[in-house]
C-alpha cells in the first residue's frame, strides 16, 4: 500500500511541478524595449523620391517594383486629426509621395517628422485618381500595392506583415517636421505636372492670399463642392444615389461636414431644391421630396394605416434608391415636430399619418469638403482645400469675412493635383489662417 | 477485540434498557427530497448520552425501537452518501411514538467539483453568454451526471438559463442582484466549507424555499456543517489550473456549544490546453457556531477568494485552423518574453453573515440572518484610443478580410490574403507578435505619443471594469410542524444591493497618463470638445481641459445600480398516508434604478436646478442636444410586483414507486443589466419593461428497490416575456448602437430519465442517463434600436426570424433544369414549412453510459461513454431582422432569408471518461485516498462548446445583399486530467 500511495505522491509532484510557473507569468511585467531602428547605413543605396517618380512614365500602367530600390523621407502628415486616413506623405529634398498604407491611426507608428525607408520591391507604383474622371491622375505617383480588381491603379497595403516588411521606422528621436515651402502662383503646378515638372508636388507647401471661390472652366463662379450619397450601402456610382452640391451659394459654411451637423443643413430647407443624379442625368427628383425623407409614423399601424405607408412608398419613383422608413415608433426623439399627413387610400378613404419627418433617407454622413479659393497673381489659378467630416475640426466654423472677401486665407499643406485641378490637405485646422 | 467487547455491553444495556419498558419510537427513514426510502440506514439511539441501541433499517426504510421507558431519547441517523442527522423524542405514557417519516439529506459526493471552474467567466465579453448548470447529488442518479458529469460540455438542465437556478447560502438566496447568475464564483475554492448542502431539481419542492422552476441549491455554509476533523488536500489537473492545496479543520459540536471551522485553499498555475488562462487564487472561510442549550444558537462566518484569474476568448474557425488549435486563446501575448493575459478578472468580494436560529420545540424552528457582501470584481481589458485594434484575431488580420472565392465579396487579393495566411504560420516564433498581443509595440507606440508638454499620452492602455457590489440581505424563515402530517415553512426577505460600476486604469502601457474622452462620440462630434467628454463637469470646472488619467483612476463611465427586492413567502407541505401535497406561494415587491455619476457630454441633461448647460466654447446648448436624455442623477425608479405559486403532489408505493408531478406559475422582475438601453451612458429604460413569466410542469415516476434505482421525468415549461439588452457596431449606420429586444418567449418541452443497475458481480453496476429535450423560441420579439451617441431610435420593428427560418419550395425550372424558388400566381415565394430556431448553447440530447465498480477495500473504478447531439449556436438578433435579410436593396430573397437566418446546429459528439479512486484507513484514524479523472479519453478537441454570432455585415459588391461575418467558437479541452490526493483525520 505504501508504494502505491508513495507512487501516487511522486507522481502528482512530478505532474504539479511540470511547467507549473512557466506558461502564465503573473509578477511584475517589465516594460518592453523601445523598437530598434533603421538608419540609411543599413541600405546599400538610396533612392531619391524624384527618381522613382520618374519611373512612372505612361498614364494607366501601373507596375510591381522589382529593382531592389528603397526611398527614405520624413513623414509630413499626420492621421491623428483625422485629415488624412490610412496613408502619410513622406518627402525627401526632390519631392513627396504618398504611402498607401491602409491602416487607422498611423501616426502612432510613423510619427509626423520621422526618417522612415521604404523597400520598395513587391510594392507597386501607381498614379492618384488616374481611374476616375477623364482628366488622368497628373502627376501625383504614389506606393501602394496591387490595384488589380479595384477602382484605383494601387491598393492600400493594409497587411501588418505586408507593411513591416517594406516599411522601415528610422529614430524616434530623432524628429524634424517638416518645414512647408511657401509658393507664389508662378511655382504652383500646371494642370499636367509631374514631379520632375514640379518638385513641390506632394510635399508640404504654404500657400497665401487665397481668396474665396472660383471661376471654372466654363467660367461659373463656384464656391464649395460636397458628394454625398442617398445611401452608402448602395452603389456609390449609380447616378440615382449621388448628390451633389456645388456651385455658388452651397451654403457650406464650415471646413468639413460631420454627421451631425448634417441634420441640420438637411432640414433646414437650403438644399431641398438640389437635384438628385449626376450631371445629364437628374430623373431622381430633388432633395426636399417626400421619398428622400424619413418618416417616422407615430401610432402603431392599424391596417388603414399600414395601407396608407405603402400608398407613400409606392409614390417614390421607380429607380430612386431612397424608400420610406416604415419605423412604427414611439420612441422617436422627444423634441422632433410631429407632423401630420392626409393619404387618401385606393378605395377614396382617407388616413391622418401622424410623423415625424427626417432626413435618414438621405443618410446622415460625415462628407470631405472641397472650399474653393483663388490664387493672387495673373492666372487666377483654382486652389481647393479639402478637409474630411471625419476630421477633428470637421465643424469648425469659417470665418464670415472669407465669404465677403474682406478676409483672405494662407493654407498650409500636402499639394497635390487632382485631375489636373491644385488642391491643398491640412493636417490640422492651424494650418489655416484667415487675414 | 474492544470493538466486540463495546457491541456486547451495548447490546446489554440494551436489553436491560428494552426489559423496563413497552413504549418504543417507529418511523421510516427516506431521501428528504426524493421521499425514497434509505436501505440499511444506521440508527444509534441515545439516552443522556449514553447509546442504548443501535439498528439498521429494513429495505423499505423502516425501523422500530421497543420496550422504551417513559422519557427522552436522542436517535442519530446516518446512511452512507448521507448527511447524518439528529432526531429527539420524547416516549410517554407507555406508547410507541410514530415519527413517520426521518428524513436524510443526499451527501453531495463531488467534493473536488469547482463549480465556480464553469461560472466565473461567464459575464459579459467573455464569449460564453451563459454558465452550465451545476448540480450537486441529491442521491438521484441523473442528477449525479447531469449536474457535474456534463459540465464540460456545458450542458444547461432542460435548457434553462442560469438565472432560473436558485442557490442559496446559509438560506439566503445568492443568485447576483443584477444579473441573476448563480454566484458559485464567490466561495470557489472553498469546497470543503461549502460541501454540505442540498439540491433539487426542476420543480420540486424544498421546504426551505419556492425556488423557481429550475432546483434550488442550498449551501449550508455554518462552521457546524462543515465535516469534523481535519482534512488536506492537493489537487493537479490539466485542464483548469495546475494546482490547488486546501486545508481545513472543523471542531464539530463541542461541550461547551461552540462549533469552529475554518478551510484554506489556494489554487495556481495554467493548464494544458489553453494557453494565457492561470489561477493565482486564494480562498479563506472562518465560522463558528454558538449553542444555549437546545433553544438557541448563534452562527457566524466570513469568506472570500481574493484573487486573479487569466480568461480565454473565442475565435473564428478560420484562425483556429491557421493556429492547427482549436484552443488557441486570442487574450495573452508576450511582454519581454514573458506570456501576459489582456482579459484578467480580479476579485476580492467577502461575504460575512450571521445567523440566529431559535428553536423553542421540536415542531418549531425560526432563522434570522443578516448577510452582507462587499468588495471589489475587477475585469481588465484592452482600451486604445485613435489607435488601430489590438487584439490579433481582428477580422482585418486575417485572409479572409483580403480574399473570398464569391466574388460579390470584393475581397479579390490573393497576394495579400497570402501575407495574411503566412503571418498566422504558427511554425514561424518571428510572428508571434501578430498571432498574439503585441504588447511590445502598444508599449512602443505610447513611448513616443509625447504631447507638447512631453508627457506620454497612451493610445493603448489596459482597463478594469468593476462591478463592485454591497449587498446586503435581511432573512427570516420559519419551519413549524403543525402535526405529523403537516409542515409550514416561510419566511420573509429583503434585499438592497447598491452596486458602483465603473471602469478604472489598470496599466498606462508605458504612458504618462489617457485621456477621459469617448472616441467614439468623437467620431460623430469631433468638432466638439464638450460632447466627446466622459466627464462633462470635469471639463466645464477645469478650463475645459479634459481630464488625464493616472494608474489606478476612474474613467469612461461610472454608475450606481440599485435594487430594492421585498418578499413574503410559505410553503406548505402535507403528508397523508402515502400521499404529499405540496403548496408554495410567493409575492414579491422588486424596484430598480440607476443614478449616474458621470455627466457624459453626449447626454449632459440639466443641471441640478433645471437650468441648460452651456458648451463654453461653441455656445450650444448641451441640454438640448441631449434630446431629453440623461446622464447624471437619477433615471427614477421602476416597480414590479412578483409572485410564484407551485404545487407539488406525490405518491408513493411500497416496493420503491413512487409518483409525482408538480405545476407552477412564475411572475419574475427583469434584471438590471436588461433594463436599461445603454447603462454605461445614459438613464434610458427598455420600452415597455415588464416581469417574465413563466409556466412549468413535471410529472415523474421512481423506483428505488434492492440497488436498483430509476427516475424517469417529463417537464413541459414555457417562458414569456424576456427581454435581451445588446451594444454592438452596426456597418450600416457606421455607428455603435444598442439594440434591445423585448417579448423573447420560449418553450422547454422533454424528458429526464436515469437509472442504476446493480450486475451480478458485487459491487459492479451499470447506470444509464439520458436528457432529451426541445427548447425553441416561440415569438419574434420586438426590436429597438438606437443609436449609442445620439439615442436616436433608427430601427424599430419585430425580429421576424427569431423563431424559425422558412423553408421554401423549390421546382426545376424547365428551361435551364436548374432548381429555383417556387412562386404563386401573385409572384410570392412559397413557403413550404419553417425550420425552429433553439435556445443555444446545451445539447438538447445528452447520455451517458457508465460501469461503475467499488470493492471493499475501497477502490472505485468507473468507465463512461457520453454522447450529445442538438447543440446550436447562439444567434445574433441584427442577422434576423428584415434590414439583414433584405440587404442594401431592401429586397428580400430566399437565398437571403435561407442564408441569413439559419441557424448552425454543432455536429454530435462522444466522449470517453475514466474515474479510479483509492482510500486506506491507518489506524482506524487516519484515512489517506486519491482520486484521479481522466476526461475526453479519446482526445477529442473538436467538440464546439458554445459560441456566437458575430453582429458586423458585409455588403456584396452588387449592393443586393449582406453577408455575415464568421461566428465565433468555443471547444471542449482534449484529454485532461485531475488528480486529487486528500489526508484526514
Amino acid at each position: 500500500m505504501k508504494k502505491i500511495f508513495y507512487s501516487i505522491i511522486a507522481i502528482s509532484a512530478l505532474v504539479s511541478c511540470k511547467g507549473e510557473f512557466d506558461p502564465v507569468f503573473t509578477g511584475q511585467y517589465k516594460n518592453p524595449k523601445a523598437y530598434e531602428y533603421v538608419t540609411a547605413d543599413d541600405f546599400d543605396k538610396i533612392t531619391t523620391i524624384a527618381e522613382l517618380a520618374s519611373k512612372y512614365t505612361a498614364h494607366g500602367a501601373p507596375f510591381e517594383m522589382t529593382d531592389g530600390c528603397v526611398i527614405h523621407g520624413r513623414v509630413s502628415t499626420t492621421d491623428q486629426p483625422g485629415n488624412f486616413y490610412k496613408s502619410l506623405y513622406i518627402q525627401d529634398g526632390t519631392g513627396g509621395m504618398e504611402i498607401k498604407i491602409g491602416q487607422n491611426g498611423l501616426t502612432n507608428n510613423y510619427l509626423e517628422g520621422q526618417e522612415i525607408f521604404i523597400a520598395c520591391d513587391g510594392l507597386w507604383l501607381g498614379e492618384y485618381g488616374y481611374k476616375s474622371g477623364d482628366k488622368n491622375g497628373n502627376g501625383m505617383v504614389q506606393i501602394g500595392f496591387d490595384g488589380t480588381g479595384t477602382d484605383y491603379e494601387t491598393s492600400y497595403l493594409e497587411n501588418k506583415l505586408l507593411v513591416d516588411t517594406h516599411i522601415y521606422r528610422g529614430n524616434p528621436s530623432d524628429i524634424q517636421k517638416v518645414q512647408p515651402v511657401t509658393l507664389a502662383e508662378a511655382q504652383l503646378p500646371a494642370q499636367n505636372a509631374t514631379i520632375a515638372s514640379c518638385p513641390y508636388l506632394g510635399t508640404m507647401v504654404t500657400v497665401e492670399g487665397l481668396q474665396y471661390g472660383w471661376t471654372n472652366a466654363y467660367s461659373e463662379h463656384e464656391t464649395a463642392f460636397v458628394l454625398m450619397y442617398i445611401n452608402s450601402q448602395m452603389d456609390k456610382k449609380n447616378s440615382a444615389n449621388r448628390i451633389f452640391i456645388s456651385g455658388d451659394g452651397t451654403g457650406v459654411d464650415r471646413w468639413g461636414l460631420s454627421k451631425e451637423r448634417m441634420d441640420s443643413y438637411l432640414t433646414s430647407g437650403m438644399w431641398d431644391d438640389v437635384q438628385i443624379g449626376n450631371a445629364g442625368d437628374y430623373n431622381y427628383g430633388s432633395v426636399g421630396d417626400k421619398q428622400y425623407k424619413n418618416l417616422y409614423i407615430i401610432d402603431k399601424g392599424n391596417e388603414l394605416q399600414e395601407k396608407a405607408v405603402e400608398v407613400l412608398q409606392k409614390a417614390v419613383p421607380a429607380g430612386c434608391v431612397a424608400r420610406i422608413n416604415t419605423v412604427y415608433s414611439n420612441t422617436y426623439r422627444g423634441d422632433d415636430e410631429i407632423k401630420t399627413e392626409d393619404v387618401t387610400l385606393e378605395g377614396g378613404e382617407t388616413v391622418t399619418l401622424r410623423y415625424v419627418e427626417t432626413y435618414p433617407g438621405i443618410e446622415r454622413a460625415a462628407y470631405s469638403v472641397s472650399q474653393y479659393f483663388t490664387v493672387p497673381g495673373s492666372k487666377k489659378l483654382g486652389l481647393q482645400i479639402r478637409t474630411s467630416g471625419y476630421g477633428k475640426f470637421a465643424d469648425a466654423i469659417m470665418d464670415p469675412g472669407i465669404f465677403t472677401g474682406s478676409k483672405t486665407v494662407t493654407v498650409t499643406g500636402v499639394l497635390t493635383l487632382y485631375q489636373g485641378k491644385i488642391q491643398v490637405t491640412v493636417n490640422r485646422l492651424d494650418d489655416i489662417t484667415v487675414k | 477485540m474492544k470493538k466486540l467487547i463495546s457491541i456486547l455491553v451495548l447490546s446489554f444495556l440494551g436489553v436491560m434498557a428494552f426489559a423496563q419498558g413497552t413504549g418504543g419510537i417507529k418511523g421510516t427513514v427516506v431521501n428528504r427530497l426524493a421521499k425514497t426510502a434509505v436501505e440499511g440506514a444506521e440508527l444509534v439511539l441515545k439516552q443522556n448520552g449514553t447509546t442504548i441501541a443501535t439498528l439498521k433499517a429494513d429495505k423499505d426504510g423502516s425501523f422500530l425501537f421497543e420496550n422504551l421507558n417513559d422519557g427522552s431519547y436522542q436517535i442519530e441517523v446516518g446512511a452512507d452518501g448521507y448527511l447524518s442527522t439528529e432526531v429527539f423524542v420524547i416516549v410517554e405514557k407507555g406508547l410507541v411514538r410514530d415519527l413517520m417519516r426521518v428524513s436524510l439529506s443526499a451527501d453531495a459526493n463531488l467534493a473536488e467539483v469547482d463549480a465556480s471552474s464553469f461560472t466565473e467567466f461567464d459575464m459579459a465579453d467573455s464569449g460564453y453568454s451563459d454558465s452550465p448548470t451545476i448540480l450537486f447529488n441529491a442521491n438521484d442518479v441523473y442528477t449525479d451526471v447531469a449536474g457535474y458529469g456534463f459540465s464540460n460540455i456545458r450542458f444547461k438542465n432542460r435548457g434553462y438559463n442560469s438565472e432560473t437556478q436558485e442557490v442559496y447560502l446559509a438560506g439566503v438566496r445568492m443568485n447576483d442582484a443584477f444579473t441573476g447568475y448563480s454566484p458559485y464564483s464567490l466561495w470557489s475554492g472553498l469546497n470543503e466549507a461549502m460541501r454540505t448542502k442540498e439540491t433539487s431539481i426542476g420543480l420540486n419542492a424544498y421546504d426551505q424555499a419556492i425556488g423557481r422552476y429550475n432546483g434550488v441549491t442550498n449551501i449550508f455554509g455554518t462552521a457546524g456543517d462543515v465535516r469534523k476533523g481535519w482534512r488536506f488536500s492537493a489537487l493537479t489537473n490539466s485542464a483548469m489550473y495546475r494546482l490547488r492545496l486546501m486545508g481545513t479543520y472543523a471542531s464539530g459540536p463541542l461541550d461547551n456549544g461552540w462549533s469552529v471551522a475554518a478551510n484554506v485553499s489556494v489554487r495556481l498555475g495554467g493548464n494544458d490546453w489553453i494557453k494565457g488562462v492561470y489561477y493565482r487564487s486564494f480562498a479563506y472561510y472562518v465560522g463558528a457556531d454558538k449553542k444555549w442549550g437546545d433553544e438557541h444558537k448563534l452562527s457566524f462566518a466570513t469568506f472570500a477568494t481574493p484573487g486573479e484569474r487569466g480568461a480565454q476568448n473565442a475565435s473564428t474557425q478560420e484562425v483556429y485552423d491557421m493556429m492547427g488549435d482549436n484552443m488557441y486563446n486570442s487574450n495573452w501575448g508576450y511582454q519581454n518574453g514573458k506570456v501576459r493575459n489582456s482579459r484578467v478578472r480580479k476579485t476580492f468580494e467577502p461575504v460575512t453573515f450571521a445567523r440566529y436560529t431559535w428553536t423553542p420545540n421540536d415542531d418549531l424552528k425560526n432563522n434570522a440572518i443578516i448577510l452582507w457582501r462587499t468588495g471589489m470584481n475587477g475585469y481588465t481589458a484592452l482600451d486604445w484610443y485613435d489607435a488601430p485594434d489590438p487584439r490579433p484575431d481582428y477580422y482585418r488580420n486575417l485572409p479572409s478580410y483580403f480574399y473570398m472565392p464569391d466574388e460579390n465579396y470584393d475581397r479579390n487579393s490573393e497576394a495579400k490574403a497570402e501575407y495574411a495566411r503566412e503571418m498566422w504560420n504558427p511554425n514561424v516564433s518571428e510572428y508571434a507578435n501578430y498571432q498574439h498581443v503585441d504588447w511590445d509595440r502598444m508599449y512602443n507606440v505610447n513611448y513616443n505619443s509625447l504631447d507638447d508638454e512631453g508627457r506620454r499620452r497612451s493610445k493603448y492602455a489596459q482597463e478594469e471594469r468593476h462591478v463592485d457590489q454591497n449587498d446586503i440581505h435581511l432573512v427570516d424563515n420559519i419551519a413549524w410542524r403543525i402535526n405529523s402530517d403537516f409542515k409550514l415553512n416561510g419566511g420573509v426577505d429583503l434585499r438592497f444591493n447598491a452596486t458602483e460600476n465603473y471602469k478604472k486604469m489598470a496599466d498606462l502601457l508605458g504612458g504618462d497618463y489617457f485621456l477621459n474622452v469617448d472616441q467614439f462620440a468623437e467620431r460623430d462630434f469631433g468638432g466638439s470638445e464638450a460632447r466627446i467628454q466622459n466627464d462633462l463637469d470635469y471639463w466645464l470646472n477645469h478650463d475645459c481641459n479634459a481630464q488625464k488619467i493616472g494608474k489606478g483612476g476612474k474613467y469612461g463611465y461610472d454608475y450606481m445600480s440599485y435594487l430594492f427586492d421585498a418578499s413574503l413567502w410559505a410553503n406548505g407541505m402535507y403528508s397523508w398516508e402515502n400521499l404529499d401535497v405540496n403548496l408554495g406561494l410567493k409575492a414579491g415587491y422588486n424596484t430598480i434604478w440607476r443614478h449616474g455619476l458621470y455627466r457624459k457630454g453626449l447626454f449632459a441633461g440639466a443641471n441640478e436646478d433645471g437650468s441648460h448647460i452651456i458648451d463654453p466654447i461653441s455656445g450650444e446648448d448641451l441640454t438640448e442636444l441631449s434630446h431629453g436624455q440623461t446622464s447624471k442623477g437619477s433615471s427614477g425608479n421602476k416597480n414590479f410586483f412578483t409572485y410564484s405559486v407551485k404545487l407539488g403532489l406525490a405518491y408513493t408505493l411500497t416496493g420503491g414507486h413512487r409518483f409525482s408531478g408538480n405545476i407552477g406559475y412564475f411572475n419574475d422582475a427583469p434584471t438590471f443589466n436588461n433594463a436599461f438601453i445603454s447603462p454605461r451612458t445614459r438613464n434610458t429604460w427598455v420600452d415597455n419593461l415588464t416581469t417574465q413569466k413563466a409556466f412549468s410542469s413535471d410529472l415523474s415516476y421512481q423506483y428505488d428497490n434492492n440497488g436498483y434505482r430509476l427516475r424517469v421525468t417529463g417537464y413541459y415549461t414555457t417562458i414569456k416575456d424576456q427581454t435581451k439588452v445588446m451594444s454592438f457596431y452596426d456597418d450600416s449606420q457606421n455607428s455603435f448602437t444598442n439594440f434591445a429586444m423585448t417579448g423573447i418567449n420560449e418553450r422547454h418541452a422533454g424528458i429526464e430519465l436515469g437509472a442504476k443497475v446493480p450486475l451480478p458481480v458485487t459491487g459492479l453496476s451499470l447506470s444509464a442517463v439520458l436528457a432529451w429535450g426541445q427548447h425553441i423560441y416561440t415569438s419574434n420579439p420586438h426590436m429597438v434600436q438606437t443609436m449609442d451617441n445620439s439615442a436616436e431610435v433608427i430601427r424599430e420593428d419585430d425580429v421576424k426570424y427569431w423563431q424559425q427560418s422558412p423553408i421554401y419550395s423549390k421546382v426545376t425550372d424547365p428551361d435551364t433544369g436548374e432548381q429555383i424558388y417556387e412562386q404563386d400566381m401573385d409572384g410570392n415565394y412559397i413557403i413550404k414549412g419553417y425550420q425552429k430556431h433553439y435556445v443555444p448553447s446545451s445539447p438538447q440530447l445528452a447520455a451517458e453510459l457508465a460501469l461503475n465498480y467499488r470493492t471493499k477495500s475501497y477502490w472505485f473504478f468507473e468507465l463512461n461513454g457520453q454522447y450529445f447531439q442538438d447543440s446550436y449556436l447562439d444567434m445574433n438578433p441584427l442577422y434576423r431582422t428584415s434590414f439583414a435579410c433584405a440587404g442594401p436593396d431592401g429586397v428580400e430573397t430566399p437565398q437571403e432569408v435561407e442564408y441569413m437566418t439559419a441557424q448552425e446546429r454543432f455536429k454530435p459528439a462522444f466522449l470517453l471518461n475514466l474515474s479510479v479512486g483509492k482510500s486506506w484507513y491507518l489506524h482506524y484514524k487516519y484515512q489517506f485516498g486519491f482520486s484521479l479523472n481522466v476526461s475526453n479519453l479519446t482526445n477529442n478537441r473538436n467538440v464546439r462548446t458554445g459560441g456566437y454570432e458575430q453582429t458586423r455585415l458585409i455588403k456584396g459588391a452588387d449592393r443586393n445583399v449582406y453577408y455575415k461575418f464568421d461566428p465565433k467558437y468555443f471547444y471542449m479541452q482534449g484529454a485532461s486530467y485531475m488528480l486529487n490526493l486528500y489526508f484526514k483525520f
